[in-house]
């Protein structure tokens, strides 16, 4: 069984990216999320809490029924109880709300046992032990690591404790369990979170810890502060995360990994160092709603690395890192994906593919499907009379509508708008950024020419003719159960044909 | 309304015609009618397969649009046309003594290629291939039809 644990803010954002992979089918069959953040109300994780409920949402109505071994949304989520909520993904915190380094060290309290609380001094500046931390540790992992080692006392309490039980229940089976943790290493959280609850688990972990695979993505500094957004010189601003700082806060955790690492203390398997030569700038904020990144193709790197991991643990061992091709500029092509296990071509075409649907949902099917005239004259759309109204059926029941209607958010809302901002860095070239649109919608004109590099002389206006052609040819075997399910297996089928039929002669 | 079969009988349907003139002048009819047939048959699901691969779909609403090269079966009235005047032409060529108007005939003979042409066309266009699968079920009103009476 997988678990991922994503830490921090950029742990949210590659469990964003991973979502979308286990969208498009590449996912494994079952995934354990646990989200480890103190600042709960940081726009980044309200993106994904939402991305998580609609894809539990998606899966419900489409991971059976689209059969076929297509692996739509196939991926089930098991989400762990946090704070006695157990609906939505919940962050879990090791501190209280409005709580300070200082409460939670109880540095006021160390005048009464034999430690002196000068030492807390040795470690710790004024400001950090009172800086309140309900917004995350900022870029001071010492703090983060100060708190995150209190786990430890909290294995009784949810979510460790489910977590720890379906641990054992997994290592009790031959294939063991599989624990994938994923952050960045120059902030606060998740270069704080790493190497306690690996130690954590490996310390539960009492009988068959063989079993136990642990895997990390470390994220090395890949965006900053646009200068302009970090003029402020309020007590916040100032304890907040610096990007000066970032590359010195990596350079300590590498050092403390290959510290761990010579006296045979690394609790990782394996460690894939994930990086960009160019960071991205970004607007400053120091947590809460206003920190919403963009999606950086170095959480999808991070993302690309955990399910290798779960795929086959023991493939990669030891630290992993990935460099683009030689060149002038660094850039990341398909090629450039570092895919040890996974097939690079089946991992193109089956985003590819995914992008297609959401295309011709959003632009063509779901309008069509609601046009006034369908129930009139279904028979004007062959695979509709084919599939669905000949049969009895029909995709404008209440519940298929909700499905189709759920799936059009999902593209609009998650998947096209992630692609477009992850292609806003101009050395991603992966797919055609000129199709995509801000609105979440792909040029239609441009659905023969979504991978990179845009061909802008063949924009096309008829395209979506060739993918409608390609619906009504797909063979009547292939398809799903019925219902909203059937019509997205349908789309995704067509895709394969129009993939085949207009990427692979174009060599694309 | 009887004479639009005059055409079609074996024996000359007035007093005072040839038999023999009479069967040449049928033979020549026949022979107009089916070769005016069966080429603007060809010719019409010809134009049908060239038009109906130019039809695209651009939008939800094209789907719903009239099937345009279902017009070309239109193309059908020509044979009729032409027929009509080719019987009235050599009627009143080799029977010009006879009295009754030739022109039921020319109707009867009309209607007939008309329907014929017709026929053969959408024979044709129900062919497996020559209708684009987007499109199968536009040129099957008929069946469309009994489909639904059969319902």
């Amino acid at each position: 069984m997988n678990t991922l644990i994503c830490a921090g803010g950029s742990g949210t954002r590659v469990l964003e990216a991973l979502l979308h992979l286990c969208a498009a089918g590449l996912g494994p069959p079952s995934l354990r999320l646990l989200w480890v953040d103190p600042d709960a109300a940081n726009g980044n994780g309200d993106r994904v809490s939402a991305l998580v409920a609609r894809y539990i949402d998606l899966h419900g109505r489409f991971a059976r029924q689209v059969g076929d071994g297509l692996g739509l949304f196939r991926t089930k989520l098991d989400l762990f109880e946090v704070g006695g909520q157990s609906e939505g993904l919940k962050p879990w915190s090791p501190i209280q709300k409005g709580e300070r380094l200082r409460e939670l060290l109880n540095v006021d309290l160390l005048g009464s046992t034999p430690t002196s609380p000068d030492l807390v001094k040795l470690f710790f500046t004024p400001e950090e032990l009172d800086m309140d931390l309900s917004q995350g540790f900022r870029g001071h992992p010492s703090l983060g690591s100060a708190a995150m080692s209190r786990v430890t006392f909290q294995k009784e309490a949810q979510p460790w404790r489910q977590l720890i039980e379906k641990l054992r229940n997994d290592l009790a089976q031959d294939e063991g369990a599989r624990v994938f943790l994923t952050g960045s290493v120059f902030g606060g959280t998740g270069a704080a979170a790493f190497y306690p609850l690996a130690r954590f688990l490996r310390e539960e972990a009492t009988v068959n810890g063989n079993r136990l695979k642990i895997g990390v993505s470390a994220l090395a500094p890949y965006f900053r502060f646009a200068a302009s957004t970090t003029r402020n010189s309020s007590s916040g601003a100032r304890q907040a995360a610096r990007a000066e700082n970032f590359p010195l806060a990596t350079l300590g955790t590498v050092d403390f990994y290959r510290h761990l690492e010579t006296h045979q203390r690394l609790p990782f398997d394996v460690v894939h160092w994930v990086g960009a030569d160019a960071p991205a700038d970004v607007n400053f904020a120091a947590g809460g709603p206003e920190q919403r990144n963009p999606s950086h193709f170095v959480e999808l790197i991070a993302a690309t690395a955990a399910l290798e991991f779960f795929h086959q643990p023991s493939a990669l061992v030891g630290s992993c890192y990935s460099a683009s091709g030689d060149g002038e500029q660094a850039v990341l092509e398909w090629r450039d994906l570092p895919l040890a296990n996974l097939d690079r071509g089946r991992v193109r075409d089956t985003l590819l593919r995914f992008l297609l649907v959401g295309a011709a949902h959003v632009g063509f099917c779901q309008p069509l499907l609601l046009h006034p005239d369908l129930p009139r004259r279904p028979y004007c759309v062959p695979w509709y009379w084919e599939r669905f109204a000949s049969k009895g059926e029909s995709l404008l029941t209440e519940e298929n509508q909700r499905a189709l209607q759920g799936l059009e958010e999902y593209f609009r809302g998650f998947h096209v708008p992630w692609w477009e901002q992850l292609h806003r860095h101009d050395t991603v070239r992966l797919l055609n950024r000129a199709a995509l649109t801000e609105q979440g919608e792909v040029r239609l004109d441009r659905l023969a020419n979504l991978l990179w590099p845009d061909r802008s002389g063949e924009a096309d206006p008829e395209a979506i003719d060739a993918f409608y052609s390609a619906m009504v040819e797909v063979p009547g075997n292939l398809g799903g159960e019925g219902g909203a399910g059937a019509y997205l297996a349908l789309l995704a089928h067509a895709a394969d044909r129009y993939i085949a039929s207009h990427y692979r002669k174009t060599g694309a | 309304m009887s004479n639009l079969l005059d055409f079609f009988r074996n024996i000359p349907p007035f007093p005072g015609m040839n038999l023999v003139d009479w069967q040449a002048f049928r033979g020549e009819i026949w022979a107009w009618l089916i070769g005016l047939c069966l080429i603007t048959a060809v010719a019409i699901v010809g134009l049908f397969v060239w038009h109906s691969r130019k039809v695209k779909i651009r939008v939800p609403q094209d789907p719903f649009l009239p099937f345009r090269p279902l017009r070309w079966l239109w193309l059908a009235a020509v044979p009729a046309v032409l027929v009509a005047i080719v019987y009235l032409a050599r009627f009143l060529a080799l029977f010009p003594l006879v009295s009754p108007s030739p022109a039921a005939g020319a109707v009867g003979t009309a209607l007939v290629a008309g329907f014929a042409t017709y026929a053969l066309a959408q024979l044709g266009i129900w062919i497996p291939g020559i209708t684009p699968a987007k499109f199968r079920y536009h040129p099957r009103w008929l069946w469309w039809l009994f489909q639904r009476k059969g319902a």
